[in-house]
């Protein structure tokens, strides 16, 4: 595979909390235009490997490349869009209208001392509509649904163009008819806009349908392949991740 | 610019509030929607020893030197210190407060009670604010704060923002935080000293909440939050300003008064506009 094609490419990655093994030697890679699903079950690793992608975390031993640059030493930083959980963590009573929050989306880009100009702003339109929340742009964000906000956090992301989104569990204390749509606008960026994506959650009901790729981490990669190649031995992957058997729900794409 | 020289007392103080009323709640509304109001309590408290250093360089060396610097470095100084102690207690973030606050409270004590035939006049006005208690030399403080603020707010009002919305992902973005967040501390002790003369150490940091408090009742936006918590601390100062002067009565106490007052206002306006609007339907 050329390395140029390579967005996140994760070589014998090792790290410790103290004397505690976190990540055990794991390795995986993610291409330009591909959309790859991180499952696990709780203290897995998950967000500790995420932590390293976003350079918050360094890593022990291993190599660790975002977008052919050293994970820690990114400089251009806005080339990664982030959604957290921030849905529900979010501080609700925060003054701020859905077109703010998505226009701070750029202001990592455009540095110091530098004002969004006419072109910015037609960005901040476009992810916006993107989205679907256009008509939604002077609402406060606090006072709107779960999955608006979470759309909103999306649009942010995606305000600065980024390669690559990652996004960490995104549909936690969101509704099901909200989570549904959520996952519909992720598949439509992937498939109309060739973004690759990052997932990392624990609905694997939506993980076998959505993505292109599947990793199962339990501090070690116990799978990583092609979501169709997951599908036929599923129950066997999720056993030997997860310790015991998973009830997977379906839901309706 | 040099009119100001010929300013009264009254005209003076009426002037660095004005100015103190527009860049105060500028701030306020960063800590207040950071959840750091108190730390403002801090470095006003902490403005104490260095005020107090300063009457005693007034009284025994230079009799012509304004204690406010001397106040003012020492909030500086407390700044540059909070910094240092959110990182350090990263988890428990407001342990910097009653640090700083006890600390700076007990050492102005200690320095008051060690220097005999101290003026206990100017102690109290520089506690609770005076009409009379703004020199010239206050009023050019606040006029250079009011102007370093306003070029902060303008060269950086994005980088606050998206700081104050979500630090983690103005960090993740590329926002140089470290670097704001720095000189966001400088300004507000900035601000925090030349006020003391106005409002006093002890209400100081109020001019940088109730304000706040009462635009975050209706705003929509932040932009609205900003400018209508400048509006509320500018009548709130107003109002002070005018009992204060009729009533002789202490400046910080009186714009404080005001500011709480407008902010029960406000709430009651904002429910009797609710009950008659569900009313209605």
């Amino acid at each position: 595979m050329p390395r140029e094609s390579r967005i996140i490419e994760i070589r014998n990655l090792y790290f410790a909390y103290q004397k505690e093994l976190i990540l055990d030697n794991v390795s995986f890679s993610l291409k330009q235009g591909d959309f790859l699903a991180l499952v696990g079950p709780n203290g897995s690793g998950k967000s500790t490997l995420l932590k390293i992608l976003l350079g918050l975390l360094k890593p022990l031993r291993g190599k660790v490349l975002v977008l052919g640059e050293e994970a820690k030493r990114l400089k251009q930083r806005w080339r990664i869009g982030y959604v957290s959980q921030q849905a529900t963590a979010f501080n609700h009573g925060f003054p701020a209208t859905i077109r703010e929050v998505v226009t701070s989306g750029l202001y990592g880009k455009l540095g110091l001392m530098r004002t969004p100009r006419a072109c910015d702003k037609a960005k901040v339109d476009q992810a916006l509509d993107e989205v679907g929340l256009s008509a939604l742009a002077s609402e406060t964000l606090g006072q709107v649904s779960g999955g608006l906000k979470q759309r909103a956090f999306i649009a942010r992301a995606l305000v600065s163009d980024p390669q690559l989104l990652i996004l960490d569990e995104p549909t936690v204390g969101i509704d099901m008819s909200s989570t549904e749509k959520f996952y519909k606008l992720l598949g439509r960026l992937h498939q109309e806009q060739g973004l690759s994506l990052l997932l990392v959650t624990h609905d694997i009901g939506v993980v076998t349908t959505l993505v292109d790729y599947i990793a199962c981490l339990n501090k070690k990669i116990f799978f990583h392949g092609r979501a169709d190649n997951f599908s036929d031995l599923k129950t066997e992957i999720l056993k030997a991740t997860y310790g015991h058997d998973v009830q997977i729900i379906k839901h309706q794409h | 610019m040099t009119e100001v020289l010929l300013f009264g007392p009254v005209q003076r103080a009426l002037l660095a509030g004005m100015i103190v009323g527009i860049v105060a709640p500028l701030l306020g509304v960063h800590l207040v929607v950071r959840r750091m109001s108190m730390m403002s309590e801090g470095l006003a408290h902490v403005t104490l020893p260095g005020i107090a250093i300063g009457l005693i360089v007034q009284k025994l060396l230079f009799p012509s030197f304004n204690p406010v610097y001397c106040g003012m470095l020492f909030a500086l100084l407390a700044a540059f210190l909070l910094e240092r102690l959110r990182h350090l207690y990263k988890h428990y973030q407001e342990i910097a407060i009653p640090l700083l606050l006890s600390g700076g409270i007990a050492l102005g004590i200690v320095l008051i009670s060690k220097v005999k035939n101290l003026n206990t006049i100017d102690i109290v006005s520089y506690l609770f604010g005076s009409i009379m208690g703004v020199s010239r030399s206050d009023l050019w403080l606040a006029i250079i704060a009011g102007l370093a603020v306003l070029f902060f707010f303008a060269a950086f009002y994005k980088e606050l923002f998206a700081i104050s919305f979500d630090e983690e992902y103005a960090v993740l973005s590329g926002v140089r935080c470290r670097l704001i967040n720095l000189l966001f501390m400088t300004v507000v002790a900035l601000v925090l000293a030349s006020a003391i003369s106005t409002v006093g150490i002890l209400l100081v940091s109020a001019l940088m909440t109730i304000p706040v408090a009462t635009s975050l009742l209706h705003s929509k936006s932040f932009a609205q939050a900003l400018y209508q918590a400048v509006i509320y601390a500018e009548l709130a100062i107003l109002g002070g300003f005018t009992a204060a002067y009729y009533f002789d009565l202490a400046l910080g106490g009186t714009i404080v008064l005001s500011s709480t007052l407008l902010l029960l206002l406000v709430y009651l306006v904002k429910k009797f506009m609710l009950s008659f609007s569900t009313r209605a339907r």
